[in-house]
């Protein structure tokens, strides 16, 4: 059998076929399936299954039943009511199907978009037992990291030492370029690891074998995706790629052919390692072997039934016995002057799959997701769930007061309380399903909002039965809450005051309503102002004083591939460009990543500092202001044991006029610098961090000088335009005609960096539209029952000679309590809440008063509008018309 | 004669079909032959609990043939009608003969019929 119905409708099947003939009868219908399949293809033949498998039920005796149950026909007539109102476009069932569907999706979307980041590394098979060891290190100033990585000898001494733990495996990173055939490529998701990776974790071997495919030096495993990157269909196992590094401490050497032995599948977007190859560590031999300062990502698989805090209590015995003989060895220093000196070093794990959701550590290899980031987003939808509820139920009340004549007549012809409490949940139990249509049509229509926001989802995620499941559940939950809500509250009215139709005496319920309204506004208030705070800490980011100029820069990339050279001529055919106002070549530039090397000053111990290196023209290309005078900010021309240091490295060093510190030695891996000047502290990294020190060098004071020392050409103009770039380019074709012209604009590249609050905020935004949407639903829905309760007080008052600003002030007087007390709840939760999320960066707004009073002032402003309408309506109604009715 | 045996219309269509088709009447081929001959198209299950119906009743009789690979190796349930299933439609045919056989002309003017 080839071709077999879709898994459900086999269920289906098997639910509703006789069991005593049900081998026959599953061949006839198989057979019947092949032949549709074969003629009409899949769909029709599913269809004709799906009545076939239905035709199964003895429909005569089925109908009977349906034709007979008193049930089924109130079910069907409330029904049919229903779907009639909807169709016939009646706007108060219309409003309530769309705010629904709508803030059924929107709390649907953050649900899921919430669980798929809490399921970050849940796949592996023992993700329970997988853990990350982490060092936290105190250096002598007393300062403190938390780094993701630990000692290179830690791994198998803490197999070797540890009952409880099973096995380790490591993983460094490099950026290597690599060469197979003609394809030369850059790579930066390569990792060094041990053989027993794919025992610890669960990444799935395609080709080779998983026992021992990086068990020998110079071997390597690759992604499918670069399988078919390098050698297209062909099988690369076996064939021979060539990685060439750049000469750093951490590698031992510069360039190895490595054997492809295996093929393994993607890493799963939800994993906190994102590799394309992994080539085996033994490459490095004994290299680094002992050195118990260093470190590499570590980890560890432990037996299922550990103890964590026993583990961690035993990390210290174990750096005590290993780092002690290694700084006597190296430094002749004993552990207790190591300790002495305020330093100290302690290791911890962490569950692999706490990695994503908790802060990020130095050294960790994919930036986690921010935990307020979760915390705002799971309460914004919980928030939104909320306050659908409340309006469904705020709208559906108000349509039930129109019925109270219709309970009143059902309870005195016999109804039972459960009879109209069942029919007003079977109501909205069929808006439900309405809802749940329409909500999966937003879904469709909504695909490309999602996909603007940018969210590192599967790409396949609108379209996933989670997401859909998801919500689906929202609006189902929704409709289940309000509507039972509905039915407990309409069911209690008595036929008495059903009949005589006195909305009055059901004052308790309105009451109800107008808190709920409240609370309906408290949700809006703060959304509205945390979305205000978002936006302008992300406009202050976008737009604070970095320290140097940012505007009208343009980075070239890949000026590593023209040769060294050849990076004269490529400058002048540039400078000849009018507009073009300084040219400057760098290994860093801002926003980009910095290597940390060692410094020490005299009679001070190692101090880390990252370094930018770059040629003489860089200060002038980012208009980077010098402090001491006697420096041209010009040029700066730096020679092989000069440098620059900014001021924060300044006031490290402890002095605090640029003047005292010039001229001043630095031990740079057994050379002597001299600082040559002071640059002033400019954002080289983000606005999360305060500046830290920075060292900018020549490539010649490196302590061993690369074949290719610049990466970047940073080119400030005086005017930006499509020409340029055309120009720009002619001038790199000219130079290196093979390799493509890459560039970035500097603007660009940094507010890339804010990616997560930009997305943050764009939630924040979308929620609050939504947010705000239902509550002005909600208040119009709410005035126009207040309208209708009031509508003979009005008449009377008016006859009576009541004047349209007396009127006026019955009618909002209603809404003052609630909106006020919302806004007064709401204002201090956002001050607490985002006073949190604004204190994890160094630089921020500061939560002003008029921020936040603006925006609550703007949305009450906007309530007073709608209920202005309403009122209007209400005081200029013709008196006459509603006295002599009776409602 | 016996009591009478009361016989839908599908029952008899069925019935005749299973007889039309003689040694090779399982469920699929009768509903091949429905839809070919009567164009009525009767879902599966529904074709499945009138065939067991009659069998219940008496009228028809079964027993398991082979298995194809088509029918993912589940044999096939062959029907033949039983004496009694042929006496019922026997009955039917005559009584329907019998009415036939009796129509007045000039009350059936627009079709021929054959007297």
């Amino acid at each position: 059998m080839k071709v077999q119905p879709p898994k459900i409708l086999r269920w289906l099947f098997l639910l509703l076929c006789p069991r005593e003939r049900r081998a026959e009868i599953k061949g006839d219908f198989n057979e019947v399936y092949q032949t549709n399949f074969e003629d009409h293809g899949r769909f029709k033949a599913n269809l004709s299954y799906l009545r076939n498998t239905l035709s199964l039920l003895n429909f005569e005796g089925y109908l009977r039943f349906v034709k007979l149950s008193n049930h089924i026909i109130m079910f069907r007539s409330t029904f049919k009511a229903k779907f009639r109102s909807i169709v016939r476009f009646k706007p108060s069932a219309i409003i309530s199907l769309i705010t629904l569907s709508i803030g059924a999706v929107t709390s649907g979307f953050l649900f899921y978009y919430i669980s798929y980041e809490s399921s970050y590394d849940e796949f592996h098979a023992d993700s329970d037992q997988i853990y990350r060891v982490n060092s936290m290190a105190q250096n002598a100033n007393g300062d403190q990291s938390v780094r993701a990585f630990v000692p290179m000898p830690a791994g198998p001494e803490i197999v070797s030492e540890f009952d409880e733990v099973i096995d380790f495996t490591r993983l460094q990173r490099i950026s290597p370029t690599i060469s197979y055939q003609n394809k030369v490529f850059e790579e930066s998701r390569f990792f060094l690891t041990d053989n027993s990776f794919f025992d610890i974790f669960s990444f799935p071997i395609v080709k080779g074998n998983s026992v021992s495919a990086l068990a020998s030096p110079q071997t390597v495993v690759l992604t499918e995706s670069m399988a078919k990157k390098y050698f297209g269909l062909a099988d690369p196992m076996g064939e021979v790629i060539q990685i060439n590094v750049k000469k750093s401490f951490s590698l031992n050497f510069t360039s190895k052919g490595f054997t492809v032995t295996g093929v393994v599948q993607d890493p799963p977007k939800n994993s906190h390692i994102q590799f394309d190859f992994l080539a085996s560590i033994s490459t490095l031999g004994d290299f680094k072997k002992d050195d118990w300062l260093g470190g590499i990502a570590t980890y560890i698989k432990v037996k299922p039934d550990h103890n964590i805090p026993l583990i961690n209590q035993k990390f210290s015995p174990l750096i005590r016995e290993n780092l002690g003989p290694y700084l006597q060895g190296r430094f002749n220093m004993s552990f207790d002057d190591y300790l002495e000196s305020g330093r100290d070093v302690s290791f911890a794990i962490q569950p692999i799959t706490a990695i994503h959701t908790a802060a990020d550590l130095d050294g960790q290899f994919e930036k986690g997701v921010n935990k307020s980031f979760l915390r705002v987003l799971i309460s914004v939808g919980i928030l939104i769930f909320i306050l659908t509820t409340v309006n469904f139920f705020n709208i559906s009340f108000a349509n039930g007061l129109h019925r109270l004549k219709e309970i009143g007549v059902r309870k005195s012809l016999g109804a039972f309380k459960y009879q109209v409490f069942s029919l007003f949940l079977m109501e909205s139990a069929v808006l439900g399903l309405f809802s749940v249509l329409m909500a999966a049509l937003l879904v469709v229509i909504t695909k490309p909002f999602f996909s603007l926001l940018q969210l590192e989802l599967p790409l396949n995620f609108e379209l996933s039965a989670d997401f859909i499941l998801a919500v689906v559940s929202s609006a189902f939950l929704i409709c289940l809450f309000s509507g039972f809500f509905i039915a407990a509250t309409l069911s209690t009215i008595s036929p008495k005051e059903g009949l005589r139709g006195n909305v009055l005496r059901s004052h308790r319920g309105i009451n109800l309503q107008k808190w709920l309204l409240g609370l309906q506004f408290f949700v809006a208030f703060i959304t509205l102002m945390a979305a205000a705070v978002f936006q302008s800490q992300n406009d202050y980011l976008l737009k604070a004083d970095l320290g140097f100029d940012e505007e009208k820069v343009l980075i070239v990339h890949q000026i590593e591939k023209v040769q060294s050279k050849e990076h004269q001529v490529l400058r002048n055919e540039w400078a000849n460009l009018p507009e073009a106002k300084s040219i400057s070549l760098s290994y860093h530039i801002p926003g980009g990543g910095f290597e940390m090397l060692e410094f020490s000053a005299q009679e001070s111990e190692p101090l880390k500092w990252p370094v930018l290196v770059a040629d003489e023209h860089f200060l002038q290309t980012y208009a980077i202001s010098a402090l001491y005078d006697g420096m041209s900010s010009e040029v700066a021309q730096l020679d092989s044991s000069e440098v620059l240091i900014n001021e924060s490295a300044m006031r490290e060093l402890g002095y605090l006029e640029a003047t005292e510190v010039l001229e001043k030695k630095l031990d740079f891996y057994g050379k002597t610098l001299t600082i040559k000047g002071v640059i002033s502290d400019f954002h080289y990294e983000n606005l999360y961090n305060q500046i830290a020190p920075l060292v900018l060098l020549s490539p010649l004071a490196l302590p061993e000088p690369p074949l290719n020392p610049y990466k970047y050409a940073s080119i400030r103009f005086s005017d930006i335009s499509p020409e340029i770039v055309d120009q720009l380019e002619q001038g790199w074709n000219k130079v290196s005609p093979t390799t493509p012209f890459a560039f970035s604009y500097l603007k660009d590249d940094l507010s890339a960096s804010y990616l997560s609050e930009q997305r943050l905020a764009s939630m924040i935004k979308g929620a609050t539209i939504v947010a705000i949407l239902i509550a002005i639903l909600g208040l119009t829905s709410m005035s126009q029952v207040i309208f209708r309760i009031k509508v003979k007080e009005i008449a009377m008052r008016k006859v009576l000679g009541a004047s349209p600003a007396k009127l006026y002030e019955l009618f909002v007087r209603q809404f003052f309590w609630p909106l006020s007390i919302a806004f007064l709840c709401a204002l201090p939760l956002v001050v607490t809440f985002l006073g949190e999320w604004l204190s994890k960066f160094a630089y921020r707004i500061s939560m002003g008063w008029q921020l936040l009073t603006l925006s609550g002032l703007g949305l009450i402003l906007l309530a007073l509008g709608i209920l202005t309408v309403n009122a209007l309506r209400a005081a200029r109604q013709n008196p006459v018309e509603h006295i002599k009715v009776d409602h | 004669m016996s009591e009478r045996i009361s016989l839908g219309e599908l029952e008899e269509l069925i019935l005749l079909t299973v007889g039309v088709l003689g040694n090779e009447a399982y469920s699929v081929s009768v509903r091949e032959e429905l839809e070919g001959r009567q164009n009525r198209t009767i879902s599966l299950g529904a074709l499945h609990t009138a065939l067991y119906r009659l069998e219940r009743k008496g009228h028809l009789d079964s027993k398991l043939g082979e298995s194809t690979k088509k029918r993912g190796g589940k044999p096939k349930r062959f029907f033949s009608v039983t004496a009694q299933g042929q006496l019922a439609l026997q009955q039917v045919r005559e009584s329907r003969l019998s009415l036939w056989n009796d129509i007045n002309p000039a009350a059936f003017s627009s079709i021929k019929v054959r007297k």
